[in-house]
């Protein structure tokens, strides 16, 4: 046997490898993916087109006179204060702070077809206040909102806004529970029953969930996977008829709670920071679910470098907003789109 | 009768082909594994790391790798791999029963598993590159002694070495392939091909960082080989250029996106978590070593080099190696301690033990069951409850700690004890050197007991 030859053959091997994932990276570092959904007639025609190997989902919703999202806003002001629990990601990587988590959820969001703007506390109150923005979607991960819109008070911008069709995501701790300004926070008591009506969060040492929340199959349709409860809901003690709860349960509590408020929404997730939560964050957001969301119909399968047609019957959502949310990769997803009748 | 002829030709096929034989039952031991046990931690990271790569986020856009970029490149052809050859999905899906393992033992188990498919394509490169270093181990071993016994039990070690073989079948960790790199360096260095030895430690030294401690020693051997000759300095530029060009190469799509500081993420978070007089102590035997091998190899003659080659690239790696001891750090010094345990058999072979115990203890105790859980979800061959019990039961407080934690605790002490052992070996080996050296006896036959 010739061992130079073997080794020589070994060597290629290996540099063929690496520099070709490296080629692959900086030429063709992603695939082709896209989607297609018409609507006709309550119908919706869906075609997936991927270049690999993936999993996809579809999903329909019948949204009822809940409008779309306008828009999409993160808050986000390190001139005030915020009250959240950095998360510990995979050792050695990068500490996931408020920054970096902004930074984390808008890349999420546009693997998902939203462009979402950063805000700070001005530009918040300003929005808050326009007539025109009632319909957007503030997404607030400091785990306080800010004195320009919140200070404990009913009438604070904050439940004009909301009452108006404004639609708040909230995560990273107790909604109303504080007040942020530029020198700290002040905490806000009973604050939380300003926004829920009711004291429904989780107050407990309960942190991790261990089940399913079974009220619906959403957990597994929008691959959610965050089971972190802290801080969250507990959908029972709210009125069914405008309560969405999907995820995971533990006493109660569920990791993502859609409630109504006025003619808007409030969306709570549990936990501290995390990249799970992240995900959830994105999927949520891109997939248009609200509280009065019903499923119409949802199809799970794989693909492998072809094209995927199907059709959705979405006849139930009558006039109302059928939304058909499509993505690939299960729970990473790495494409996503909403689609919304007209 | 039919039997006992049977026997006789495996007998007679293993006398005449015994390299093939090892090599083709080290791939049976680690296919059969790889088919049924997987770290799901690290493998989902993996995952995660290849569909941020696909979502055009590249390797660090996304949460999900913090190493230097040559594993991500891996990663990243694997994908390629699997999208354009293979119908795999990546993911297999999240199991709310499985839920109650992200919370006991480390927190570090998910209830998001990874396909066997996948499993089976991340892990066929790193079983192959274990054979290719079992293989070089043979190749080095038979040039510098020529002798095949001892090739053969240097291989052997290698190739059936429990860690080595969890490592790759079922942790899915890379470190193989640093070994690889650093024995291709090895390979390259003894046949002055100075070009190829810059390249692929240059590789080296971005996919795991420690064979990079060994770049002093490879400087002083190449200076060593060529001081006689006319142009003593072409073997740096070239291996020195080599080296600069393929760490520029490997690095620049890394530099161009400003990724640098989250490429070495990994080297400084693992570092921070010793405390500063431990850390202090072992910078400072780092840096001894470094000195006491370089000077060694440098005052020593050609036909000395080769044999000091080995020890100074052996001590000079394991020194950083106790500074952070995980189980899978250990990979990339055992294909030079088993071509070093010839020094001193029963020292190092107690050394190795010690290690691989250590090592091997704290790889089983801290992913214990989690490992089946891939194959629990996907062939139902193993039930969760079963992975769950013994996860909570491992997790049980025992004098202060879990079980988990014990494993842990005292594995890492073990395999800390055993790399020690050696270093102190690999020391006694040089002060032997300089003895024989400066009293100019003859020491050529000398074993570990006179020294």
């Amino acid at each position: 046997m010739n061992h130079d030859r073997v080794v020589a053959v070994i060597a290629i091997v290996l540099v063929v490898l690496i520099g070709g994932g490296e080629l692959a990276l900086i030429v063709d570092g992603h695939n082709g993916y896209s989607s297609q959904v018409t609507f006709d007639q309550g119908q919706a025609y869906y075609s997936l087109i991927s270049d690999g190997s993936n999993s996809y989902d579809v999903v329909g919703f019948a949204n009822g006179g809940f409008a779309p999202n306008s828009g999409v806003f993160v808050y986000y002001d390190d001139s005030i204060a915020s009250c959240v629990v950095s998360g510990g990601e995979p050792l050695g990587s990068r500490e996931l702070d408020q920054a970096y988590y902004v930074e984390q959820l808008i890349k999420n969001l546009a693997i998902r077809g939203i462009k979402a703007t950063i805000i700070d506390a001005s530009e918040l109150m300003l929005l808050m206040t326009a007539s025109e923005s009632t319909t957007a979607a503030i997404i607030c991960v400091s785990g306080a909102l800010p004195y320009t819109v919140y200070t404990g008070s009913a009438s604070d911008p904050i439940f004009n806004w909301l009452s108006n069709g404004g639609r708040l995501y909230w995560l990273g701790n107790y909604l109303g529970s504080y007040s942020a300004y530029e020198w700290g926070v002040s905490p806000v008591w009973y604050g939380e029953s300003l926004f829920y009506g009711a004291f429904c969060l989780n107050h407990s040492e309960t942190t991790y969930a261990n089940e399913a929340y079974e009220g619906n199959s959403l957990r597994t349709q929008l691959s959610v996977q965050n089971n972190n409860v802290r801080y969250a809901v507990n959908p029972t003690v709210l009125s069914a008829a405008t309560t969405l709860a999907l995820g995971y349960e533990q006493d109660g509590y569920v990791s993502i709670v859609l409630s109504a408020f006025g003619s808007g929404q409030i969306c709570t997730f549990g936990g501290d920071y995390s990249y799970a939560q992240i995900e959830d964050v994105a999927q949520v957001v891109a997939s248009g679910i609200c509280f009065c969301s019903q499923v119409v119909g949802s199809v799970h399968g794989n693909m492998a470098r072809e094209t995927v047609s199907g059709t959705m019957d979405g006849t139930v959502a009558g006039d109302g907003q059928f939304i058909v949310y499509v993505y690939y990769g299960g729970f990473r997803p790495i494409y996503g789109q909403a689609f919304i009748s007209a | 009768m039919a039997v006992r002829r049977c026997e006789g030709n495996v007998g007679a096929s293993i006398r005449r082909h015994p390299l093939i034989i090892l090599l083709l039952a080290a791939l049976l031991v680690r296919a059969v594994l790889a088919s049924f046990f997987t770290t799901d931690y690290d493998n989902t990271y993996w995952a995660y790391v290849i569909s941020n790569i696909d979502s055009d986020n590249g390797l660090y856009g996304l949460i999900g790798y913090c190493y230097a970029p040559v594993w991500g490149y891996i990663l990243a052809f694997l994908g390629e791999f699997i999208n354009h050859i293979t119908n795999i999905v990546m993911l297999g899906g999240n199991f709310p029963d499985l839920l109650p393992i992200g919370e006991v033992l480390f927190s570090q188990h998910l209830a998001t598993v990874t396909t066997v498919g996948f499993n089976l394509v991340m892990k066929t490169p790193l079983i192959l590159s274990d054979l290719a270093v079992g293989y070089l181990i043979y190749v080095v071993m038979m040039d510098r002694f020529n002798d095949r016994r001892k090739a053969l039990i240097a291989m052997s070690l290698w190739l059936f070495c429990p860690v080595t073989i969890y490592m790759s079948s079922v942790g899915v960790q890379f470190d193989t392939m640093s070994a690889l790199l650093l024995m291709l360096t090895i390979y390259y260095v003894r046949r002055g091909r100075w070009l190829l030895t810059g390249l692929f430690f240059g590789i080296a030294a971005l996919l795991k960082f420690f064979p990079l401690f060994g770049g002093l020693v490879l400087l002083a051997y190449i200076y060593v080989r060529t001081r006689d000759d006319e142009h003593h300095w072409q073997p740096f530029v070239q291996c020195l250029g080599a080296f600069a060009i393929t760490v520029l190469l490997l690095m620049a799509p890394v530099i161009c996106c400003g990724d640098f500081s989250d490429s070495i993420a990994f080297m400084t978070g693992r570092s921070g978590s010793t405390s500063m007089l431990f850390a202090s102590l072992i910078v400072t035997l780092v840096l001894a070593v470094q000195v006491v091998a370089t000077v060694t190899m440098l005052q020593s003659s050609k036909e000395e080099a080769d044999d000091l080659l080995f020890l100074s690239l052996t001590l000079t790696i394991a020194a950083p190696l106790v500074l952070v001891m995980t189980p899978q750090y250990l990979i990339v010094l055992l294909p030079l301690w088993c071509m070093e345990i010839f020094l001193c058999p029963s020292v190092s072979g107690i050394a190795l033990v010690a290690a691989v115990g250590g090592s091997l203890v704290n790889s089983l105790l801290t992913q214990s069951v989690s490992v089946m859980v891939s194959a629990a979800k996907q062939f139902g061959i193993f039930s969760v409850d079963f992975i769950r019990g013994t996860m909570e039961w491992l997790s049980l407080d025992v004098m202060g700690r879990s079980i988990g934690e014990w494993g842990y605790y005292l594995g890492e002490r073990i395999e800390r004890i055993g790399i020690l052992l050696l270093i102190l070996l690999c020391i006694v080996q040089l002060l032997h050197y300089w003895y024989c050296r400066i009293s100019s006896s003859n020491c050529a036959d000398s074993d570990c007991d006179e020294s």
